[in-house]
Order: structure tokens, then sequence, then C-alpha cells
């Protein structure tokens, strides 16, 4: 009997210092994320004071508003909505066609086209920066908005992802479409589509992410100000002589809004597919 | 077929010319500003021969295992704790994950700004006690307060993972394991890290990628230095194509990197294999 008990308030003990120790790191992670958000909201002579000012004395909303009107803040949003949403679109409807193609039909270079899928799905775009501003130049694309879309408006993940969940369907639908005398487009938008709801689903979060938080091929495309996207401009607002540290915040409390609220509502779906996923857009 | 099609001209447009370009490029001399010139290996013989190439490829390298090292630790401990289905383990599997969804170019110039005299790590050290320390415009300490920011980042996400492998491992082997009386050490390195071993192997090679890819906190945080203690090997590339303008090395050392993580993606397939034979 007291061995039993022994043993649960040795458990009960072990739990309990696992439970503070989990909560100090959780700390480490929710400190940092509380002084952004109170900063954003303080004046500047107020963000490094010692001791330090956890709450801000005054509610300085013109920090949210001052970077729209003195800078291109307003276009930036736009900007990078727009990119995020028409790369996500395209890259949704282009790689579930490429994916019904490679997995329900049969031609000659099919196989040898998947293994070369896979083979570039290991190069990473950081090793192709050069030269693909090399190709983007000789197309005329460099600073416009072709040249900040269409290089990346499809991935070999994205082919990769809708192809394996695709191969996993039955042909019998596609089957039944062809007595019902559907043409192929039909049968692929109509029937196969809606069951591929879920692989669409987490491909569409991690290629908006992904874009939504891409600095470095849009840094090297945007040359003008009007191109820039957020990540870029804030980027460009950080390294100026004097940056009004609490719009700076503020700023980037605001970048971080979309992808943290799409976080908070499909967090179970995003965990499980990062999980699934294992390497970063 | 021709569903393929836009698939394919993507491939090709995107992909396999500008690999191919770097090849070509990598063999001349070439500035924007006017033709490329053949020159043959003689750019990589340049790269080769550049003190500041190897010392990249060093701090790369030691960027690369300190980084692994704490992701590692870290996000064991994470997905143990969450494991154990504590109180509130799924606030806690939350609020690590979160900072894995934030730009990364916002997290470095967020970090950047808690590094400066008397921002939010001032703070904390003063409390401890500590002279105050010159995070990232010291070179002894710059490249560890990057991996610190970058660590954060992404523990998180690399405890899911770990998280995903812990919950492979039968129950009844680690209840025969608490019946036969071994303690939590031998069990953690007898049963958890065994069966671990394929989800271990997967982080080492995707994040030995993913670091040697994400140089954004390097070009925000330090621009590569103090001198050059934070230079990366891909913030020397993008310095080379776009701030020097010298393409014709820029392209050589892609290739050499290009080359670097498919011999790391290739011994991963061959273990991997070797791994599920056992």
């Amino acid at each position: 009997m007291s061995i039993i008990k022994n043993k649960n308030t040795a458990k009960a003990i072990k739990t309990g210092i696992l439970l503070i120790i989990a909560s100090l790191l959780a700390a480490i992670f929710i400190v940092p994320m509380v002084y952004i958000l109170t900063s954003s909201f303080k004046s500047v002579e107020n963000i490094f004071t010692v001791p330090i000012k956890w709450l801000p004395e005054k509610l300085h909303l013109e920090n949210f508003s001052e970077p729209f009107i003195n800078k291109n803040f307003g276009r930036y949003f736009l900007n990078s909505t727009f990119i995020a949403g028409t790369v996500t679109g395209a890259t949704l409807f282009f790689s579930s066609l490429a994916g019904y193609s490679l997995s329900k039909f049969d031609y000659k270079f099919r196989d040898s086209l998947f293994i070369l899928i896979l083979i570039t799905m290991m190069v990473p775009i950081e090793t192709t920066i050069v030269p693909l501003a090399i190709v983007i130049r000789k197309l005329g694309m460099m600073n416009n908005y072709w040249g900040l879309i269409l290089p990346v408006i499809l991935s070999p993940f994205a082919i990769f992802w809708m192809r394996q969940f695709m191969i996993t369907l039955p042909d019998a639908y596609s089957e039944a479409g062809r007595i019902d005398g559907l043409g192929e487009f039909q049968i692929f938008w109509k029937l196969i589509l809606p069951l591929c709801k879920p692989a669409i689903g987490a491909l569409a979060i991690f290629t908006f992410m992904g874009n939504w938080n891409s600095l470095i091929w849009p840094m090297i495309v945007a040359t003008s100000d009007s191109l820039r996207t957020l990540p870029v401009g804030l980027v460009a607002f950080e390294g100026e002589f004097f940056t009004p540290f609490n719009q700076l915040f503020a700023m980037s409390v605001l970048a971080i809004l979309p992808t943290f609220i799409l976080f908070m509502i499909l967090r179970q779906k995003l965990i499980t597919g990062m999980a699934m996923v294992g390497i970063k857009g | 077929m021709l569903f393929i099609l836009p698939a394919i001209l993507y491939l090709l447009i995107f992909l396999i010319i500008p690999i191919g370009t770097a090849i070509v490029i990598s063999l001349t001399k070439y500035s924007i500003l006017s033709k490329p010139q053949f020159i043959g290996l003689k750019n990589y013989i340049r790269v080769f021969s550049m003190p500041t190439f190897w010392n990249s490829l060093q701090v790369t390298g030691i960027y690369v295992v300190s980084r692994l090292s704490g992701i590692l630790i870290l996000s064991f401990f994470m997905a143990l704790a969450i494991n154990q289905n504590l109180i509130g383990s799924k606030f806690f599997q939350a609020v690590y994950f979160m900072p894995y969804v934030f730009p990364l170019a916002v997290t470095s110039i967020i970090w950047k700004l808690f590094y400066q005299p008397f921002g939010l790590i001032e703070q904390f050290t003063n409390m401890l006690g500590l002279e105050p320390i010159f995070w990232l415009t010291s070179i002894d300490t710059a490249l560890l307060g990057i991996t610190i920011t970058t660590v954060w980042s992404a523990a998180g996400y690399y405890s899911l993972i770990i998280l995903a492998g812990l919950q492979t491992i039968p129950r009844d082997v680690l209840e025969a394991a608490e019946i036969d009386g071994a303690g939590n050490v031998r069990r953690f390195f007898h049963i958890i890290l065994p069966f671990l071993k394929p989800t271990i192997f997967f982080i080492l090679v995707v994040g030995t990628i993913n670091s040697i890819r994400g140089f954004p906190p390097f070009l925000i945080m330090t621009g590569g230095g103090p001198g050059n203690a934070t230079r990366v090997i891909g913030l020397m590339i993008y310095e080379y194509g776009f701030v020097h303008l010298k393409m014709g090395i820029g392209s050589a050392m892609s290739v050499v990197l290009l080359a670097i993580i498919l011999t790391i993606t290739l011994i991963q397939k061959k273990m991997m294999s070797k791994g599920g034979e056992v």
C-alpha cells in the first residue's frame, strides 16, 4: 500500500516539476509577444526605459496610422495581400491539375517527370536566386508584379502534395464521369476537386503563409517602393536612420496579425499539416 | 496530358533553366553591366581561394550545429511535456508553436530591437545581475544572438515532429519497462531514443537544410558583421549576386551550395533506406 502511495506522490511531484518547467518555457515565448504588443502602443521615449515599463502610459493609437500616412504601408499591405492571394489561388489550381494528371493518367514521360519534381523539390530557391534574377530580367519582369508572382506561382512541393493525395482516390469516380459523358476537365472540376478539400485546405494555408512571410525574392524584384511587400517595407523602415521604434513595433504587429489569426482559427489543422509537411514552404 | 502543361512550363522556366544558367554563368565573368565572358573554372578557383568563403562555410557550420542542438534539446522537452497530457498541454503546444507562423523578417527585426541597449533582453540580464552584453555588435556573441532568435522561432515546430514520433511508441512497451523498474533516464535512452531514431534523423536533415537556407535573420540583424562573424553562405551568395553584382562568382557559390545540399539529401536517403531495413 505504502509503495503505491509513495509512487503516487513521486508521480505528483514529477508532474509538478514538469509543469513548472513547461510554464517557464511558455513564459519565454509569451513575454516577448506581450512586449511587442504593448510596445506598439507606447510613445518612443517609453520603449527603452530602465526599469522596463510594461504598460504604455497612454495608448498611442497613432503608431498604427502614421506609417500609413507618412509611409507607404497601405500599399505594402495591398501588395502582400494581392501577391499572396493570387499565388495561393494559382498554386492550388495548377498543382491540382498537375497532381490529377500525374496520378490518374498514363503517358510516356510521366514517371520521369515525377522523379524530376522530386529532385527539384530539394533545390531551395536561395541557391537559384542569382540565375533566377538573370532569367527574370531577360524576360523583362524585373520590378513588376509578374516578376513577383510568376516565379512562385507553383512549387514542386505543391504538385507532389496534390499527387500524393489524389493517388489515394479510387479511379471509379473518373470512370463514372466518363460514362455520364462529362468532359475530362468537368470530371476534374466537378468530381475530383471536391474530394480533395482536406489536401487543398492545408496546401492553401502553407502557400498563403509562405508567400505572406516571404522576404528575399520580393526584395530582389521590387526595386521601386510601390511594389514592396510588407516584409520588404518593414526591413526598409527598420534600416532608416531615425526609425520610430514604436511605429516599427506597430507595423510588425499588423504584419503578424493575418498569419496569427489564421493560426488561431485553424490551429489543429495547421499543426497536423505542418507535422506532415516537414519543410516550410 | 494538357493538365500537366502549366506545371512543365513552370518547372522548365523557373527551375531547370535557372539551374542551367547558374552552371553556365558560373563559368563566366558577368556583372549586369557587361556581357558575360567565358573564363572557364576561374570563378571556382577564386571562390575556393577566398578566405571569406571558407570563413562563411565555417560560420554556417557552427550555426547549423548550435542551432540544431538548441532546437533538439528544447523541442524534445516540449514534446515530452505535451505528451504527458499535463493540465493545459494544448495551451503549451499552441504557445510554443506560435512564433513559427510569424514572418521571419518580422521576428528578426523585433529581436534586433530586443537586443538593443536597454531592450528587453538587457532588462532580464540586469535582473539576473549580469553586466550588459553587446549581443549583436560583439564578435563573440553575435552568432549566438541570432541562433537564440532562430531557435525561438522554430523550436515549437520541431517539437510537433518529435511529438508525432513519440506517439508511435507503443504504450505497452513503455509500461512493460516501468514494471521492470526501468528509471526515467534509462527509459529515455533505451526505449524512447531508439524509437525516435528516424524522427531525429529527419529533423537533422530538414533542420540542416532549413538553417542553411534561412539567411534573412543574418541580413537583417547583423548584415554579416561584426567583421565576418555572422556572414553565412546564403548571405554571401546574396551579396555577390545583388550587392557587389558579381553574378559569376555568386553563381559559382550557388552551385557549390547546391552540391552541398544535394549531398546532404543523398546521404539522408541512403541512411534512411538503411534504417528501414533494420
